[in-house]
């Protein structure tokens, strides 16, 4: 039998030491993914690590229109942050529509993008808002890291450290969740940001969110809203896609003309 | 192997500071229930997804299925047994049980600790509100409408309940249940929480592929691992002479030759037949150490090839020997050539083809045994998930072989859900029993949800045509149905009846059609057995009727309810006379259909359509009316269809010398409340308050013998027994009320409570005459003491529930979107003894046949054979955003054919409810779509819409 070991540290110092020394670790942090997953015996790794008390992945804070998210805060806590209300209303109202109130309430934003990074809600608004990740590593944009498969993957004993988005001046985003998993089987993220250029990403096609540059491009020229032309391959290759986008980019745009 | 380590860990659980050793993957979940004893934690999915095992850590609802118990070092943990103080509810307990907010009690606690979150966050929400915040919490009973209501109750200020003040407790009186109480404050017990000591765990191997000849199973290193006691495979079935499970009923194809094929050794013997057949069991001193050891058999198999097709069973590589076109059977009913002939001469023949999806049930407690066998005694004690313990003794025993029925005893515990998948008898129970006699301890199996998934009875599957043919007036002259009906890789319990007698004779429905045939192929597949699932075969039955009926108005261009005023069975009518065998005893359809029509507001329906097309969105409105026959069944017919078994049911009934009464039944009660609903019959019968009876059932060792619950039974047929019993206990104490009173029998009669004078004003209570019956010091010469009766039922009919259901659906042609706005239910069930359970089966059948026209699909890929809806993340059922309030009312017609006038009511949402919301669907579309009815269909039905308005 495995004879696995339980880490708590405290700071990603210590992380990085028990994970060099173990060898073969895993990363929990909210659990919501990865526990089922250790109990079904999806992984064989004999030491678990959590990042419940590593104070460096708590924490939001806003500077200069940068709102940054400890991976460890949960979804929840981005929910309720009163940083987030006032400053990226938006990405409250996202994490408080991921899973349910309880799995909200220990799922955390780094778990999310590091368990299923092309599915999670917030990956749409990520790339909207010029989004930046910091690792252990280094750091990436959004668009980096969704650019290539190389690209979102972590690095042995890389650890997500925070999240971060550029405060836009209106955003929307609207989802139609799987019927049995809630992620966003369908979604679109509409924002624009303080340059005024705009930007328009759906999340739900095979590759992850992808920005619909062509239907950015009309909006910066100031076509109505109603009135946007849908790229043409797009609508060939997946019509019934294409089609409940559509009706999420009225409805997200319903937003920007109320306003 | 290294020893495993478990590490001191300190909680402070409900307020107590507790040292716990947990291993680095041990969960809160299994710390709380496994050495804290707190079971009132449920396991529905260990994924996050059903919300069963929700408690609260630092102030904050979390999945307790998710969390580390190291992760929780130091933290505050409440569950649900914190929150009763002492014998008083907490408000939200209290609001649950006033407002009957919940059945079989398995979501229960989670469900309550979900709710304590909300109103922490938000003491007074909307409903949306609510209902957001439920969706991580599954419950497979109640349709979330009760449970919504309980906490709009609590929202609002002060808990009004639905129960009446009313102090009478008897028939008809809707009272709170006497089982709420511990199901909400964690005292339930069902079969995962029972621990014998010594127990050791089974955990089976199961078949990676769908279609294999086993060459050699390779135990060795598994057996190896430290902690592992056994590994037996089907080789040690075969030289222990276990026997074969097969079949209860007996069906004859066409050409007279018995039903073959579908006999299941208890751990697979030379063919594997699907994906999650178990083939090895590794008893182990913990689960983990069984489940590890389990990675560690080796399987080696000759590769065949699979098919889970039923409309390509002919063709694909035969299950079994006798079976060369995997036909289990090819049944025919009724006069199919004067079927023919009338289609041929008919003025309209409308025809279609359809699917009945493949369900899978879910009951949100999964299946699980613990089975202990004593060698000195040769008795054996086995718990386990079980809608009918006693069949469940009987052919465990039979199948087993080394153990009589009298040494067997078999405990159904607290059950949480059944819905037909807990009827059959299969392989891990009798396993677990055979297990704990070759090794001398305690076997525990519980079940994981992915298995769940993989091997309980699947249920439905049909791929049908049918033909219905009309006169010049619209009478209906002809119906002719040919079905596939899957079943499975082998054939369970019941499988056989479910296609054939519970489908074919229910093709009347409410209508006078003249003439009827039924032919169904039972195939094999390499898939799960199919078996009973709610209302079994009836809803099969009614989605075809009443989809082909709305297929004919639309051929026709007449309206659906006109086509079947026409054509229904006039309350004058009855006894009516099938073609397909049965005899309605009593009905009025035209009663619940206008009743309906009157409360789904009907009149304004195409009021409502308008307004919806400004909003860019389709509705529809879709009608069902359905009849079912339950109370299953005369024994006599029930044989003469091919039954193995009598489908009588018993009761005892027992006054103790105190005057208490106890009620022993045969049926069973997974969430239907029959502690309730039994003891209202008998509270009703001698005047006698709830608090004075208790209600005993699922223990074979003090119940009588019994069939069990199933096909809306209980009480028509249990029932009808405790009334029978209470009729003997009533004689006897005529006897001894007459030798108190010195008068003649003849002249006592018993009510209220009193045995009185007939003519005169002498009175003596129960209360004496039981007194009288245990110190017998002046009593009737020749009258045995005491007082108890036992009373067998044998229904002399079926009996025939029926009613109509009207849905309203918004359908986003943009989006595909399909949302239920209205649904409303207006059903006849003869007697209700209790609205409130009644209307609780009525609300949670409808969210299961929403489920099953809506989301659910069991889904096998074709090209691997492998189940691809194997969790709660790919399988959809209904949550609590997804559905709405159900208008439910009732309409009455005696039942005459048992003492209760109950006709059964547990079924009929399930039945009604698929082909009401499919016929919203296709009135808003124009066009049918096949169930369920995902937005990718109903989009593109949309488009075909679209694209045929434009042509025109």
């Amino acid at each position: 039998m495995h004879n696995r070991v339980f880490h708590s540290p405290t700071s990603l110092a210590e992380v990085r030491s028990v994970l060099s020394a173990s060898g073969d670790g895993i990363l929990v942090a909210g659990g919501q993914w990865i526990v089922p997953r250790l109990k079904s015996g999806g992984t064989q790794a004999s030491h678990i690590v959590s990042l419940k008390n590593v104070s460096e992945l708590q924490g939001i804070s806003n500077e200069a229109q940068t709102v940054t998210i400890g991976a460890c805060e949960t979804h929840n806590a981005i929910a309720r942050s009163k940083t987030m209300r006032s400053d990226l209303p938006i990405l409250s109202t996202i994490a408080g529509q991921i899973g349910d109130p309880a799995t909200r309430n220990l799922g955390t934003m780094g778990g999310a993008f590091g368990s299923d990074p092309h599915r999670t809600d917030y990956a749409a608004a990520w790339v909207g808002l010029n989004g930046r990740m910091t690792t252990t590593r280094g750091t990436k944009s959004a668009e980096e890291f969704f650019s290539s498969s190389e690209g979102s993957k972590l690095h042995d004993g890389e650890i997500i450290v925070s999240i971060a988005f550029q405060v836009p001046t209106w955003a929307a985003f609207e989802k139609i969740p799987h019927p049995a998993a809630n992620y966003a089987e369908v979604g679109l993220f509409v924002c624009r940001l303080p340059d005024g250029s705009w930007r328009v990403v759906a999340l739900g096609g095979e590759s992850g969110p992808k920005r619909l540059k062509d239907i950015e491009t009309q909006l910066s020229e100031g076509i109505p809203n109603g009135d946007v032309t849908w790229p043409v391959e797009l609508l060939r290759t997946t019509p019934f896609y294409v089609s409940r986008l559509r009706a999420l980019f009225s409805r997200a745009m319903q937003g920007a003309i109320d306003e | 192997m290294s020893e495993r380590h478990e590490h001191s860990v300190t909680l402070i659980v409900n307020g107590v500071e507790r040292q716990v050793d947990a291993l680095a993957e041990t969960t809160l979940v299994e710390t709380l229930r496994d050495d804290l004893q707190l079971t009132g934690t449920h396991i529905g999915c260990q994924s996050a997804r059903c919300g069963a095992c929700i408690v609260d850590l630092d102030g904050a609802a979390v999945k307790s299925c998710t969390v580390l118990t190291h992760q929780a070092a130091g933290a505050e943990i409440h569950s649900i047994e914190s929150l009763a103080d002492g014998g008083d509810l907490d408000p939200i307990q209290d609001a649950f049980q006033r407002n009957h907010a919940l059945q079989c009690g398995y979501c229960t606690p989670g469900m309550v600790m979900s709710v304590r979150e909300l109103l922490r966050q938000n003491p007074s929400p909307s409903e949306s509100e609510i209902r957001e915040s439920l969706k991580g919490n599954l419950c497979r009973c109640t349709g979330y409408q009760n449970i919504v209501r309980a906490v709009l109750d609590i929202a609002k200020g002060g808990v009004d309940g639905l129960g009446t003040p009313d102090p009478n407790t008897g028939i008809g009186a809707p009272v709170e249940r006497v089982e709420d109480r511990r199901f909400l404050t964690g005292q339930g017990q069902y079969c995962a929480d029972i621990q014998f000591p010594g127990q050791c765990h089974a955990v089976f191997a199961r078949s990676p592929i769908a279609h294999g000849r086993i060459e050699r199973i390779d135990t060795s290193a598994a057996s190896q691992i430290q902690g592992v006691i056994a590994v037996l495979t089907g080789d040690d079935v075969a030289s222990d002479g276990i026997d074969e499970l097969r079949c209860g009923w007996m069906v004859y194809s066409r050409d007279g030759e018995a039903m073959r094929g579908g006999e299941r050794s208890i751990l697979a013997r030379d063919k594997v037949r699907f994906v999650g057949e178990a083939y090895a069991v590794v008893l182990a001193e913990s689960e983990a150490i069984a489940r590890e050891a389990v990675r560690h058999i080796k399987l080696e198999c000759d590769t065949l090839p699979h098919n889970v097709r039923p409309e390509a069973a002919h063709e694909g590589e035969a299950l079994f020997s006798d079976t060369p076109e995997n036909t289990s059977f090819d049944w025919l009913f009724g006069d199919e050539m004067g079927v023919d002939r009338a289609i041929e001469n008919a003025t309209h023949v409308t025809t279609i083809s359809l699917h009945n999806n493949r369900l899978i049930p879910n009951a949100l407690e999964p299946r699980a045994a613990l089975a202990s066998y004593k060698s000195a005694s040769g008795n054996a004690i086995l718990y386990t998930t079980s809608q009918n313990p006693h069949m469940a003794r009987k052919i465990i025993a039979e199948t087993i072989g080394f153990i009589g029925e009298h040494n067997l005893r078999v405990i159904s515990p607290d059950i949480g859900g059944g819905f037909g998948s807990k009827i059959f008898i299969y392989p891990e129970e009798c396993v677990c029993l055979w297990a704990s006699r070759r090794i001398g301890r305690p076997v525990k199996w519980v079940s994981t949800r992915e298995e769940s998934f993989l091997c309980d009875a699947h249920g439905r599957d049909h791929r049908s045509t049918a033909s219905l043919a009309l006169d010049a007036k619209h009478q209906f002259i002809a119906l002719k149905v040919e079905t596939t009906a899957n079943l499975g890789a082998y054939l369970s319990s019941f499988a056989a009846f479910v296609p054939t007698y519970l489908y074919g004779t229910m093709l009347a429905g409410p209508y006078k059609t003249d003439s009827i045939s039924c032919a169904v192929r039972g195939v094999f597949t390499n898939t799960a057995p199919v078996d009973a699932y709610r209302g079994a075969g009836r809803p099969e039955a009614t989605y075809l009727i009443e989809t082909l009926v709305d297929a004919a108005a639309r051929d026709l261009e007449i309206d659906p309810i006109e086509l079947r005023r026409r054509n229904l069975i006039r309350p004058h009518e009855f006894p009516y006379q099938t073609p397909v065998a049965l005899e309605y005893d009593t009905g009025d359809y035209e009663a619940h259909l206008e009743q309906a029509l009157k409360l789904s507001g009907y009149e304004g329906f195409e009021a409502r359509r308008l307004e919806a097309k400004a909003r860019g969105k389709l509705r529809g409105l879709g009608t069902s009316l359905y009849v079912e026959a339950c109370g299953i069944a005369p024994s006599a017919v029930a044989g003469a269809l091919g039954a193995d078994v009598g489908l009588w049911e018993s009761a005892l009934l027992r006054f103790t010398p105190s005057g208490r009464l106890q009620v022993f039944t045969g049926s069973h009660s997974h969430g239907q409340g029959h502690e309730t609903t039994f003891a209202q019959l008998v509270s009703s019968r001698f005047s006698l308050p709830l608090s004075q009876i208790t209600v005993f059932h699922g223990d074979t060792d003090n119940t009588p013998v019994g069939m069990g619950t199933y096909g809306s039974r209980s009480l028509a047929v249990g029932g009808s027994a405790i009334m029978k019993a209470a009729d003997k206990i009533i004689e006897k104490g005529k006897q001894i009320a007459a030798h108190l009173l010195e008068i003649e029998e003849e002249s006592v009669s018993f009510e209220d409570g009193l045995f009185r004078e007939t003519e005169g004003a002498a009175t003596v209570s129960l209360k004496e005459v039981i007194h009288a019956a245990y110190v017998p010091h002046d009593y009737p010469e020749d009258l045995e003491p005491g007082l108890e009766a036992s009373a067998f039922y044998d229904p002399v009919n079926f009996t025939y529930p029926s009613g109509t259901h009207v849905c309203e659906v918004e359908i986003d042609p943009e989006t595909g979107g399909v949302e239920i706005v209205a649904f409303t239910a207006v059903d006849d069930f003869g007697q209700v003894v209790n609205p409130l359970v009644v209307e609780g089966q009525v609300q949670g059948g409808i969210v299961q046949g929403i489920g099953q026209a809506l989301m659910e699909h069991g889904l096998y890929d074709p090209e691997t054979g492998q189940l691809i809806t194997t969790s709660y993340r790919s399988y959809a059922l209904p949550r609590a955003t997804g559905v709405i309030n159900v208008d439910s009312a009732t309409t009455f017609t005696a039942c005459e054919n048992n003492p209760v006038g109950a006709k059964g009511c547990g079924e009929s949402g399930a039945i009604g409810a698929p082909p009401a919301v499919m016929n919203a669907i296709a009135n808003a579309l124009g066009q049918r779509v096949e169930m369920p009815a995902t937005p990718e269909k109903i989009w593109q039905a949309c488009q075909d819409r679209t694209k045929t308005v434009d042509d025109a």
